[in-house]
């Protein structure tokens, strides 16, 4: 009688234990699918973005010619930093960076722009993120 | 006697079955509503800011409609540029002639306050609207260019009346 009531007691123990892990299992896949949700392109992404090629057409529109000026118009809270290359992403030709500005950062977006410089036939990199 | 024993097991099983289901469920409805409930509040918080966007897009970007807005008079669509993100002098200076609540009605932000600045290496060269200074601000900046290559800044603002 003794060992029928452990062979219950050790069942039960048994049930609470697989209760026990599929909570775990449900919450693990809870937070994987809502970190999922939560890691698709924020605002900020698709903004940020916009702002690069607004800066990017002005920059077009001046041939290129003053970045730093350019970079000076720009809202207050943006970071930039551009790179010229020859040909597509060839030889690194130039860099400017916005005045009180890191030179790089880990959250950094990158728009490229092709143009003609005279004869020549050049890349711009702009990377840009948010202060 | 063993036989209904077992009988007693299976049917406490199943009550613990349909006991974790029914709680997994209250989880999951609840981790549902609370994601869904934030998820509502950003949409809200960021749905006045991409429609501002988006006015400051054809605003930044295209001639309006009219595309002569500024000599015929004909209204229906601002925009003050004659090419992507170039500035049309003539149509900013025709935007003083707006009142602030035509602004805000062709912005399609009627029940803001909105106010456009144009500002050249930091300075305001020019400004039209009524966003209040007292209460909380938005505000959008777009870089822009005149058409002789002077690079510029065009500033939305617009906060609750």
């Amino acid at each position: 009688m003794r060992s029928k009531i452990n062979r219950i007691k050790a069942k039960g123990f048994i049930s609470i234990l697989d209760a026990i892990f599929g909570l775990m299992a449900l919450l693990l896949f809870s937070t994987i699918i809502f970190s999922y949700f939560q890691n698709l392109p924020s605002l900020y992404d698709i903004f940020i973005y916009k702002q690069g090629y607004d800066v990017l057409t002005v920059l077009e529109y001046t041939n290129f010619s003053n970045p730093t000026l350019v970079f000076q118009q720009s809202s207050n809270n943006i970071c930039m930093r551009l790179e010229i290359y020859n040909g597509v992403a060839g030889t690194l030709l130039s860099t400017y960076y916005k005045s009180g500005c890191d030179p790089s950062n880990i959250n950094e977006k990158i728009a490229w722009r092709t143009f003609i410089d005279g004869n020549q036939f050049k890349t711009a990199k702009l990377a840009i993120w948010r202060k | 006697m063993s036989y209904k024993f077992k009988t007693r097991k299976g049917q406490s099983y199943s009550i613990e079955m349909i006991f974790f289901v029914t709680i997994s469920l209250i989880v999951i409805y609840s981790l549902f509503s609370i994601f869904t409930t934030l998820m509502k509040l950003n949409a809200n918080e960021d749905k006045y800011y991409i429609k501002t966007w988006s006015s400051s897009d054809i605003l930044v970007r295209t001639r309006g409609f009219s595309p002569d807005w500024e000599e015929d008079g004909n209204l229906v669509v601002l925009g003050i540029a004659n090419g992507r993100n170039v500035i049309d002098p003539l149509k900013l200076h025709s935007l003083s002639n707006l009142t602030d609540a035509e602004i805000s009605s062709l912005m399609h932000l009627d029940i803001y306050n909105v106010s456009i600045e144009v500002l050249i290496n930091g300075n305001i060269y020019f400004q039209k609207g009524n966003a209040i200074t007292n209460g909380t601000i938005n505000q959008i900046e777009r870089i822009c260019v005149f058409a002789n290559g002077t690079p510029c800044m065009l500033r939305i603002r617009y906060s609750l009346g």
